[in-house]
């Protein structure tokens, strides 16, 4: 199981670098196609509990059952499946680079309060800590990944000024940490966040996929570049309203 | 008189009056009570905070004075806590006090009261306490919703190791409510029907973020409150606290923090820091790092330094103190541009500089030189450059040098600074240690010459050859020198039976060495000398030799290391003149192997002399093999066992005989033999065992064996260890004694017949003519010659030619009348009888007409094979012309009825007498005259019936099987004159 989860998560840090590596060159993928199985791989690989929500537990200490079964998310955090589906492709971009960029900044705002992995030598359950340390630093990086091609498909799509700039990868540069008073509730939040994060992704996922098997909606939506070629233009979604997630992010 | 008497009396009025104002006026304000009493509530530090006044004062100085203090929990009565609190009251002033709760302040309402009483010895006794101040109310919240539930302290940091006290409030009647630290369930104790508390003991550490405890209420399945309690290992007090300067500008200090106390990322305002300062000059410094720490000397010339490090966070402080002096602290840096200056073979000048110090310290300076074999120290003070001569330096020798300074004032030594170098070579200092090995041969004697390479510290640089002069001493000739290239540890020589002085020189490129001298003499003068054994160890041979009478100069111990080998990889070593024992020792020595060393004293003139020998192992171990046994010699009673091509020397031990298993079915072992059980891999043999104590005796006869018996036997070698392996049994049988007989009779026999047929043949012609004459020729016959003399001149011999053939009556005789018959002959009458016509009238002139039956005779003086192809088998006439010829040789009848004796053919008797009679009527008897002339107009025809056959003449004593049957079917051959 965990040389499954390793192989995995190198398998998407690979990834993110690779696109992060892309961007940072000012290219993208032409092929819309490509890009899109991409997005999908990448959405699928998110959606793993493994990732993300898994190691925050441990290193929370909220690996317990009891905890665990309260660990779900609030309504209303992420766009639900429906309201995803219903967006049109540059609205549901917006959505999901917005959603992922909250991520980020809970994510970094995570990492600031936790410790390097060379500092956990001496404390019991080092293995396991560094272990998770890095898989939660691989997190971040699999998301920058999926945002440059978020972006790349904007792009793509014909709507690179609505779509956000790509995140440059680098240690956190979000918002300073707000003290909560209570670190248990702090910490609870975060499950919950985390575990609506992983059915977020799961649900864009399935979006990606309904992109790639509904040849009417691929038509609706061709690449700017198939549309200059002659094709009718895109007719604008009427859907195209751009969600944002209303979980509030604590740290 | 009466005025002092009434100054007196006013006097002590005036002062009684003032002690009673005095009074009056204590008494007036005491006790004092505390006034103006607050208590604030600290919910992170969890204390209750209080502050009062004490009015009225009586002095505005100050006043020592005792409060005490009463603490109670949920309501005033329950008093939980009271103690007093002695301070220095001053006029106006607002005292503080502080209690830190064990239980969260916001679990439960606590109530304070305070009084007093002066303490002060500027107040007479006895003093009194004051009234209690009213309680005041200490409430952190007020009311609770319905189904809330609140946990506290909320993120607590404590120590580990310490005790906690968690409580949670609930809105509601508790019922259905859990709660539990990680994912086990603690209990506690119940305040009131809506606050429980639970005590946890010596809390662990779990992990940087936290334990978590959190309540469940069951009834609706929710998580209603939880809170984190971070647990911080113990602040440690640093360690090795130490500062130092390398350049006087900065002072470094470093410190060993002790184990992190896992704050720094779980509790960010708390995390531990350490300060320094420095009590001389009152600054002050916060480290960024947790366990080092620079410092700026000031340029004022400060000498002492006291620093106070401090390290802190929010549960503990810590604090470690340091004095000392600037220049104790000195630490130079690693010496510069260490280089080697006028390197000769033995000298070396090493210099260096070293990095400037504020003040030009003077600095020790410590040099460490590596050689090959040993290293040395030198110390040395230097300023500013460092300079130092290497002497006693071994030639062409690589050295390593380096240097370190430390201030004058010992603190600490600098880093090493080296640097390697090489010095020059000079000539080999000592000779060569040589030996030699010398086999003599018919008028030669062939010298092997060893030298050991010169140690380095004596080859002085590299051997480039090596130079061997050999001079004959017993008669002037030229010097022969002999170059050797290096690497060459020995050459051979070819001498005659002179002595020879040899001299061996190594040179490098510098120089020759010394040389060195061996004398080989004509007459070695050594004598025969038997090896004595002697027994090693792992650490060696430990030999000793008896002191010699001689002048010798020393002794000489020579030997193989590899004894096995073809190269045995001779080693010699050296003994003073003084020494009659050593201890060889290599690591060349393994154990069964048989090492000989011999002992040599070698005289002052550089002669060697053997003088003892010796032979042992290391360690003897048991034979690996046993030897190939031959059986020789076997009869019928004994067997000799032969193991002659079985080498005694080679052995890993010494052998000391051998024993010979025997085994046969009898069991029983001779004398001489004992009963040996052998135990084999699979089963156990019971064997007889035949000890050989002599090492040399390798064959063994075994005797008193019976014959035609099987015996087994293996032969294996014994030594002081053991004795050989366990082989497999060779089996060897005993032969039968008449065989035995038989070849001692046969064989003689055999030989004798053989000589005996070659005598006989050799004298074949004397054994014919004793044993079977030529028919004598009448014509040669001397009795003619008298005749033709003496009688008649006329007379002549009759031809046979003139004879009329004589007839022949055949007479058949009824079968009834046979008397008996006899063996063989029986089948002879029966075939006679089943033919009758196997025998033929010989015909007359007047009844001969033409081809007709002929006639057989046997003659018994030839043995021919029966033949179905002669003329007997079957009828065959006879022509007419051919019987004169043919009855010719019947002119001597014992040739025909006489000739055969009793032993070579059918006897008399056997022919059967009455079937068939023949009656022989002689020619001579009745001679026919009309038949003589008609006779010879008969040309001699060879008759179609009858042949002649080459015939093998036997003597009739040789010949010994009796006649068969078929033999009796065998024709008789007539032979004509002349042809046998």
């Amino acid at each position: 199981m965990r040389a499954l989860i390793t192989q995995r998560t190198l398998l998407s840090l690979v990834l993110g670098l690779l696109f992060s590596s892309m961007m940072a060159m000012g290219r993208c993928r032409e092929d819309y196609h490509a890009l899109l199985s991409q997005l999908q791989k990448q959405a699928n690989s998110t959606q793993d509990p493994s990732t993300l929500l898994d190691p925050y537990m441990r290193i929370q200490g909220l690996n317990f059952p009891r905890l665990r079964e309260h660990c779900k998310e609030r309504p209303g955090a992420f766009p639900s499946n429906n309201a995803l589906r219903g967006l049109g492709q540059q609205a549901f971009l917006r959505t999901l680079d917005a959603t992922l960029s909250l991520v980020l900044h809970r994510l970094a705002a995570l990492q600031r309060h936790l410790p390097e992995a060379q500092d956990l030598e001496n404390l019991p359950m080092a293995r396991q800590n560094t272990q998770d340390l890095q898989t939660l630093k691989m997190a971040r990086l699999n998301i920058q990944g999926l945002r440059n091609n978020i972006y790349c498909m904007s792009r793509l799509l014909g709507s690179s000024q609505d779509a956000s700039e790509p995140t440059q990868t680098g240690p956190g540069t979000s918002l300073p940490p707000t003290p909560i008073p209570d670190a248990f509730q702090r910490k609870l939040e975060g499950c919950r966040f985390l575990d609506g994060y992983h059915r977020f992704m799961r649900s864009v996922g399935q979006v990606f996929s309904d992109w790639g098997e509904s040849p009417s909606r691929s038509r609706r939506h061709r690449p700017r570049r198939a549309l200059q070629k002659g094709a009718h233009r895109t007719r604008p979604s009427s859907k195209g309203k751009r969600l944002t997630p209303r979980g509030q992010l604590l740290h | 008189m009466a005025f002092p008497a009434v100054f007196q009396t006013t006097c002590f009025f005036m002062l009684l009056s003032l002690r009673a104002c005095q009074s009056e006026v204590l008494t007036e304000h005491l006790p004092l009570t505390p006034e103006a009493l607050k208590v604030f509530v600290n919910s992170t530090q969890q204390s209750l905070h209080l502050q009062w006044t004490v009015h009225n004062l009586p002095y505005k100085g100050e006043l020592k004075m005792v409060f005490q203090i009463q603490i109670s929990r949920t309501e005033t009565s329950n008093i939980i806590w009271k103690g007093n609190y002695s301070t220095t009251v001053k006029w106006n002033e607002i005292l503080h006090w502080s209690w830190e709760s064990e239980l969260p302040l916001e679990c439960a309402t606590h109530f304070v009261r305070i009084k007093s009483v002066v303490d002060d010895a500027k107040v007479p006794q006895p003093n009194i306490w004051s009234s209690w101040s009213s309680w005041q109310e200490a409430k952190v919240q007020d009311s609770f919703e319905q189904d809330t539930l609140f946990i506290f302290p909320k993120d607590k940091l404590v120590e580990e190791g310490s005790d906690v006290t968690i409580c949670y409030i609930s809105g509601n009647i508790q019922n259905n409510i859990s709660c539990y630290l990680d994912g086990e369930q603690i209990h506690g104790e119940q305040l009131d029907p809506h606050v429980s508390t639970f005590k946890l003991k010596n809390v662990p550490f779990v992990r940087e973020r936290g334990t978590n405890i959190y309540c469940v209420d069951h009834r609706r399945n929710t998580i209603n409150g939880g809170t984190v309690l971070f647990v911080s290992k113990v602040l440690e007090e640093p360690k090795n606290f130490s500062c130092e300067t390398q350049d006087l500008k900065t002072l470094s200090c470093t410190w060993d923090p002790g184990v992190d106390t896992t704050l720094a990322w779980s509790k960010q305002r708390s995390q531990s820091y350490y300060t320094l300062f420095e009590s001389f000059s009152g600054k002050k410094k916060l480290c960024k790092e947790k366990n080092w720490c620079n410092w700026p000397i000031s340029q004022d010339s400060q000498a002492m330094y006291n620093f106070t490090l401090t390290a802190e966070n929010y549960l503990r402080k810590r604090s470690v103190n340091l004095l000392f002096n600037l220049t104790d602290r000195v630490h130079p840096m690693s010496p510069l541009s260490v280089k080697f200056e006028n390197i000769s073979a033995t000298n070396a000048v090493m210099t260096w500089k070293v990095r400037p110090t504020g003040d030009y310290l003077t600095l020790l300076c410590e040099i460490e030189l590596y050689g090959e074999r040993k290293m040395t120290q030198h110390n040395v003070s230097v300023k500013v450059n460092g300079k130092y001569l290497l002497s006693e330096l071994e030639p062409d020798t690589e050295y390593a040098a380096r240097v370190r300074c430390a201030a004058n004032h010992f603190w600490k030594w600098s880093e090493w600074s080296g640097q390697n170098f090489t010095t020059l070579q000079a000539a080999p200092l000592e000779a060569l240690d040589v030996w030699r090995s010398v086999k003599s041969g018919p008028g030669t004697q062939n010298v092997t010459f060893f030298w050991k390479l010169p140690p380095k510290f004596h080859a002085n640089g590299k051997i480039l050859h090596y130079t061997v002069i050999v001079e004959n001493l017993d008669k002037p000739s030229r010097l022969e020198a002999l170059t050797i290239p290096a690497p060459a540890n020995g050459t051979e020589l070819t001498l005659d039976q002179s002595s020879y002085e040899i001299r061996v020189t190594a040179s490098n490129s510098v120089g020759t060495s010394p040389a060195s001298v061996m004398v080989i003499s004509a007459d070695p003068g050594d004598k025969e000398v038997k090896a004595e054994r002697i027994k090693g160890s792992k650490d060696g041979f430990f030999i000793s030799w008896k002191p010699q009478s001689g002048d010798f100069m020393g002794y000489v111990v020579d030997w193989c290391d590899h004894p096995q080998d073809t190269l045995c990889d001779f080693q010699w070593k050296n003994i003073g003149p003084n020494t009659t024992s050593t201890v060889i020792s290599s690591d060349a020595f393994r154990p069964g192997v048989r090492y000989n060393f011999r002992i040599y004293g070698l005289s002052t003139e550089r002669i060697a002399y053997l003088l003892e020998k010796k032979t042992g192992y290391t360690q003897e171990l048991a034979p690996l093999d046993n030897p190939q046994v031959d059986t020789i010699n076997l009869t019928s009673h004994s067997f000799t066992l032969s193991w002659k091509n079985y080498s005694t020397e080679s052995q890993p031990a010494f052998i000391e005989g051998y024993y010979v298993y025997l085994k046969s079915k009898a069991r029983r072992c001779h004398p001489g033999a004992e009963k040996e059980v052998l135990s084999e891999i699979t089963d156990t043999t019971v064997c007889c065992q035949y000890k050989i104590n002599n090492p040399g005796q390798k064959t063994f006869t075994v005797e008193n064996l019976q014959p035609e018996s099987f015996y087994e036997f293996f032969v294996t070698p014994y030594t002081s260890v053991g004795e050989g392996p366990n082989s497999t049994f060779t089996r060897v049988r005993t032969p039968d004694e008449y065989s035995y007989m038989l070849i001692r009779i046969i064989l003689p026999v055999i030989l004798c017949i053989f000589l005996l047929l070659v005598a006989c043949n050799l004298k074949s012609q004397w054994v014919k003519e004793k044993c079977y004459p030529d028919i004598p020729d009448p014509y040669k016959s001397s009795v003619l010659s008298l005749i033709k003399s003496k009688e008649n001149p006329h007379r002549t011999i009759m031809n046979i030619s003139d004879c009329i053939p004589d007839a022949i009556e055949v007479v058949n005789k009824p079968e009834g009348t046979k008397t008996q018959s006899l063996g063989t002959r029986k089948s002879l009458t029966e075939t006679e009888s089943t033919k009758p016509v196997y025998l033929y009238l010989l015909p007359t002139e007047k009844n001969y007409a033409g081809p007709g039956p002929c006639i057989c005779f046997e003659n018994f003086t030839y043995n021919q094979a029966a033949s179905d192809s002669g003329s007997c088998g079957h009828p065959v006439p006879v022509p007419l012309g051919a019987l004169p010829s043919q009855l010719g040789l019947l002119t001597s009848p014992e040739n025909l009825l006489q000739a055969p004796g009793k032993n070579c053919m059918n006897s008399q008797g056997e022919i059967p007498t009455g079937e068939t009679t023949l009656n022989y009527v002689s020619q001579l008897a009745a001679p026919v005259s009309g038949d003589k002339d008609s006779l010879p107009t008969n040309p001699l025809m060879p008759p179609p019936c009858s042949e002649y056959k080459m015939q093998m003449a036997v003597p009739f004593c040789l010949v010994s099987p009796p006649l068969t049957e078929n033999s009796g079917l065998s024709s008789m051959t007539l032979l004509g004159p002349g042809d046998h």
